[in-house]
């Protein structure tokens, strides 16, 4: 073989790796963990869970799947579940969902192996759910936006949805001499990640607000991928709103928010969604101690991370929280997957145990038959809350306790918690709210967060 | 005026990790023509071994500054041996390696770094009012190391043979060889100062932002559109490029919208493309 064409071949094969190496290490690819021994009698039962293990949302994505994998491995140790007189085993089909534009075709994989039920969070939920509901497979999601539940949806369940932001905070917030949470507001800041529930929280909230009469400041969009915040920070400091709503739940690094608005010596009165509390320790380091005084929902799956010991009696009652079960997730996490403890991990954690839950209870593993179970009113009580689904919506009761954030250590990340109030839904609606203020913040006294903690900021 | 002064401060630090890491990507085209996308890649890694440094072993920043510079470098040598395969013969094999190196790097990070966002911790948070700026020591600490980058890669140019020697495999690659010039051994060091520039802004800017395996992926786009603007070969135009694209992109977002922020950069390369094809300070090459 002549010296030119030896070459062409050894070009072509090189080039041949190196396309290999790009399709193998893409990233996008379904994993199936091998939990599901499949001996003789069990058979095998196909769970998909779509969970973003990269990108932005990996902090709630990585301890998310982590606690499905945990669960999971604990149902098959303990010799599965049965149905109908049937021994099955769960394999859990893995399908990294960091990459947006690739969630459905997710979907689309974990149906064609056979996953009839799904476990889901991400920012493509219509698209996954035109690929899930048509296929007759149950779409469990954490946080979801309005879209996705209602009338004519059989099979999509959700926790948490915009509600949260556009009904629960207004609720919490009031005129001079108000009984909510936040009182003496004249002016109000909104900062929104573009993120689908924070997207739809944001109209709803504005709306609430100026039907209260508060004036609406600031009002600023943010991608998930931000980490420069200079810009807002400068608009913020400008604008000077009496409370800023920090309306972020996926993204943590949006967090440089806080260690960058401690660098201007700017502490708005800030109130969160869902961004610190379900995190592990690691995200807090990224918010520093400039979060101190910070004060955000802590929902039934916010409980793992250090927050289930703090919690007094009333928080817990709230939440429904079975501390006896607790114990027994944190042990288990501890050991099997050490330094992923969050609330993430919790809430996929119980998603997991409540789907076989209905499945042993439905005695059934027809999609129509869970659901009718899952809409029942029947309750799992989950390590981290009660797991109800309304029939009208299917969405859960989030229980919402608020805990202001305090004494973040920059360099561990743990903080402590200051349990300061919380509600319950009425109904399926999420408007109405019954809720318990325990501390009063008037934002005309206590302009800065600095000053509502004990603690010197850095 | 004062929240100009603040959206001027801020733009200037953020302009200097842009400016180091066209400086980067100048040193390495000029000489190699080497469109490298997995450039940003390694600004994403400096960050990262910094983070392990500190975390893992000792707790001392400017060691870790010492490492990530160093496995920069290392990096950039190995990157070399890997595009110099393939250097002048085959176009799309160099484009498919670029690619290749792109998700090499990403998830090689991910694997070894893990998925979440991680942070450095700030050695140096104190802050200090400057007239109407308030800036932290760690950001005083990006613009000094860039200034004495900078210096230090001009001096090197001018005045030292190794810097004389590269400059003319950037003007003319094979007269360079005519006169005794390695070419071959200008492009290695090419790509050993390059990419530990790229680890230096890496390593710089982790204690002010979090750090994921993706964060590389806009930055070889600033990158390009800095050596574009300043002129392919010009050290000194990238540079300015690098200040100017920072301080345009801050006070945009101050004054209209962050979600705009990076459309002022697009269009000054527009228009330098239009007005000055070659770049603010690009000469003709061979």
């Amino acid at each position: 073989m002549g010296t030119k064409r030896l070459k062409t071949l050894v070009t072509a094969l090189f080039t041949s790796v190196v396309i290999a190496i790009l399709i193998i290490t893409s990233g996008c690819s379904t994993k199936t963990s091998t939990q599901a021994t499949g001996t003789g009698e069990a058979k095998i039962f196909n769970l998909g869970a779509i969970l973003p293990e990269s990108g932005w949302g990996s902090s709630f994505g990585v301890p998310a799947m982590d606690g499905a994998r945990l669960a999971v491995s604990q149902i098959n140790d303990a010799g599965g579940f049965t149905v109908n007189g049937q021994k099955y085993k769960i394999q859990l089909h893995e399908y990294d969902g960091g990459d947006p534009t690739k969630e459905a075709a997710g979907a689309t994989q974990l149906v064609q192996a056979g996953c009839s039920i799904i476990l889901y969070e991400g920012s493509s939920d219509s698209a996954v759910q035109a690929v899930t509901e048509p296929a007759k497979s149950l779409l469990i999601i954490a946080g979801a936006p309005p879209t996705v539940t209602g009338q004519g949806i059989k099979y999509t369940f959700c926790i948490e949805n915009s509600a949260m932001g556009s009904a629960f905070w207004p609720a919490m917030l009031s005129g001079p001499g108000g009984s909510t949470l936040f009182t003496g507001i004249k002016t109000v800041g909104i900062l929104t990640e573009n993120y689908s529930t924070c997207v739809f929280a944001r109209p709803g909230f504005i709306d609430a607000c100026k039907a209260k009469g508060f004036n609406v400041v600031f009002d600023e969009t943010v991608e998930s991928d931000t980490t420069d915040f200079s810009a807002v920070v400068a608009k913020l400091k400008k604008a000077d709103p009496d409370i800023l709503f920090f309306n972020s739940t996926a993204s943590s690094t949006v967090l440089n928010l806080f260690p960058q608005m401690a660098e201007q010596n700017y502490y708005p009165v800030t109130f969160g969604y869902d961004s610190l509390l379900s995190r592990p320790p690691a995200i807090k380091q990224i918010a520093t101690s400039g979060a101190n005084g910070t004060v955000e929902m802590c929902g039934g799956g916010d409980v793992a991370n250090g927050v289930g010991a703090l919690l007094p009696d009333w928080a817990s009652s709230m939440l429904g929280i079975d501390k006896t079960k607790l114990a027994s997730y944190t042990q288990g996490m501890a050991t099997s997957y050490p330094g992923n403890d969050s609330g993430a991990a919790l809430t996929y954690y119980d998603f997991t145990y409540a789907m076989v839950y209905h499945m042993v209870k439905a005695n059934s593993l027809d999609p129509d038959a869970i659901a009718a179970s899952m809409t029942s009113g029947a309750v799992y009580n989950g390590g981290g809350g009660i797991y109800k689904w309304y029939k009208e919506n299917h969405m859960m009761p989030y229980n919402v306790v608020t805990a202001r954030v305090e004494n973040i250590n920059n360099k561990t990340g743990d903080c402590i918690l200051d349990f300061i109030g919380g509600g319950t839904p009425i109904d399926y609606t999420y408007n109405n709210w019954n809720f318990t203020v325990k501390t009063q913040i008037d934002v005309q006294k206590t302009r800065s967060r600095a000053a509502l903690v004990n603690v010197p900021q850095n | 005026m004062e929240l100009f002064i603040q959206a001027l401060a801020a733009g200037l630090v953020i302009g200097c990790v842009y400016c180091l890491i066209s400086i980067g990507l100048t040193m390495i085209f000029s000489i190699m023509r080497i469109v490298n996308f997995a450039h940003g890649e390694f600004f994403m890694l400096g960050g990262y071994i910094g983070w392990f440094v500190v975390n893992h072993y000792v707790s001392n920043y400017w060691l870790a500054v010492l490492i990530a510079v160093l496995a920069g470098g290392i990096l950039g040598f190995l990157t070399e041996k890997i595009y110099s395969r393939v250097y002048g013969k085959n176009l799309l094999s160099m484009f498919m390696i670029s690619l290749g190196l792109v998700l090499i790097l990403q998830n090689g990070s991910q694997i070894i770094f893990g998925a979440m966002s991680r942070s450095l911790f700030n050695f140096y948070p104190t802050v200090r009012e400057i007239g109407f700026v308030r800036i932290n020591d760690q950001r005083l600490i990006i613009v000094g190391a860039t200034i004495m980058a900078i210096a230090g890669v001009l001096l090197f140019f001018k005045y030292t043979k190794m810097g004389k020697a590269m400059r003319a495999t950037a003007g003319n690659r094979r007269g360079a060889g005519v006169v005794g010039i390695k070419a071959e051994r200008m492009s290695m060091f090419a790509f050993i100062g390059g990419i530990a520039l790229t680890a230096l802004a890496g390593v710089l800017l982790a204690p002010l932002y979090s750090l994921l395996p993706t964060i590389g992926d806009r930055l070889t786009g600033v990158a390009f559109t800095c050596i574009v603007i300043g002129g392919i070969g010009s050290i000194g135009g990238a540079a300015i490029a690098g200040f100017a694209v920072g301080i345009v992109e801050n006070i945009f977002g101050t004054y209209f919208s962050t979600a705009w922020a990076f459309a002022p950069m697009f269009v000054l390369l527009l228009l330098v493309l239009v007005v000055k094809p070659l770049g603010l300070f690009g000469k003709e090459v061979a």
